[in-house]
């Protein structure tokens, strides 16, 4: 023992074997889009079941899938399909995702008001070449039949 | 207990131990990533999460924050493989520190604990540092407190250092007391 370092004896009893680490780390940047929202709804899901007090095999129960999915969804490395979220949506009463759309109190991006701003401009002057034709059709009133029908 | 290379040479090691399923390494990112893991972590540790130090940081905002270093954290390590083993060991070195003062004494090895990369950080590697181009990383935590021995899974990591270093000794890697071995190298 006295003749080797430590760190010879140490070396002649290393495993041939290497440590996983970067077959995970791999797998975890190649996924690393979804991943990031994966983990987050995950987070969503397990602080509400906590706060309701609700099982990981009760969801499963209510969702008709196995609670090994379950348990594999809330360690956040399931790439969930849009059916499979509205169905937690809809079971645990909460939003997991959101869509931004227009006119439900988004704000429209520059661009776009820039490019309608230059369409709106471009009919615009044709509409006033024909001015009097168009104030004839404003004038216009239909009567209350028409309304009603 | 087995030994396991983390690159390919025998610079820096970690251990699987008996009954476990994956190395000591490995393990940790995987808790690290884990949000399940990570969500029950911080609800029964909660009270330390409120301690003035972590800044009135959420759960929630805890628990991303410890997915993303740690995937900072293991890049690192990933990012210096690619160097040569005595500028992947004079990384590792400044990467590591000491424990505490008091453990160092009438120790063979230096129980060393790695940081996270950020400046405040809870996450924590332990190693076993055999010679000075020779480490055995033996487990991680996320310490919350000032204190290995005031909580169960620091002190756990604790027993893991002595585990390893008494599997050492076992296999006659180094000498009982531990102290020989170290002095000759």
């Amino acid at each position: 023992m006295k003749n080797n370092t430590a760190k010879e004896r140490l070396q002649s009893i290393i495993s041939d074997r290497t440590s996983s680490w970067q077959d995970h780390l791999d797998w975890v940047n190649k996924n690393k889009a979804w991943l990031d929202k994966s983990t987050k709804i995950a987070l969503k899901i397990l602080r509400t079941l906590r706060e309701h007090s609700i099982s990981q095999k009760e969801l499963a129960d209510k969702l008709g899938v196995s609670p090994q999915y379950i348990n594999k969804v809330v360690q956040g490395n399931e790439n969930l399909s849009l059916e499979t979220i509205t169905k937690i949506e809809g079971v645990l009463g909460i939003s997991l995702i959101s869509i931004s759309s227009y006119g439900e109190g988004q704000s429209i991006p520059e661009q776009l008001l820039r490019n309608c701003s230059w369409v709106l401009k471009s009919i615009a002057k044709p509409i006033s070449s024909h001015k009097s034709e168009y104030h004839n059709h404003s004038t216009y009133e239909p009567d209350n039949e028409e309304i009603a029908a | 207990m087995e030994i396991v290379r983390i690159f390919d040479d025998d610079s820096i090691l970690t251990v699987q131990f008996d009954g476990h399923e994956t190395d000591a390494f490995t393990q940790i990112f995987i808790d690290w990533t884990n949000i399940e893991f990570l969500e029950d972590f911080f609800t029964k540790n909660e009270a330390d999460l409120k301690h003035e130090f972590w800044g009135g940081i959420s759960l929630e905002d805890a628990v991303i924050t410890t997915r993303n270093e740690a995937i900072e954290f293991y890049d690192y390590i990933k990012s210096i493989a690619d160097k040569t083993v005595n500028h992947r060991i004079s990384l590792f070195r400044k990467l590591f520190k000491p424990l505490t003062k008091v453990l160092l004494q009438n120790r063979a090895f230096e129980m060393k604990k790695a940081y996270g990369l950020r400046t405040k950080t809870w996450l924590r590697i332990y190693a076993l540092k055999i010679d000075d181009d020779m480490f055995i990383i033996t487990g991680g935590t996320l310490k919350l407190t000032d204190s290995m021995y005031k909580r169960e899974h620091t002190r756990e990591e604790l027993r893991k250092l002595e585990r390893c270093t008494d599997y050492l000794k076992e296999n006659s890697i180094i000498d009982k007391d531990g102290m020989l071995d170290y002095l000759e190298l």
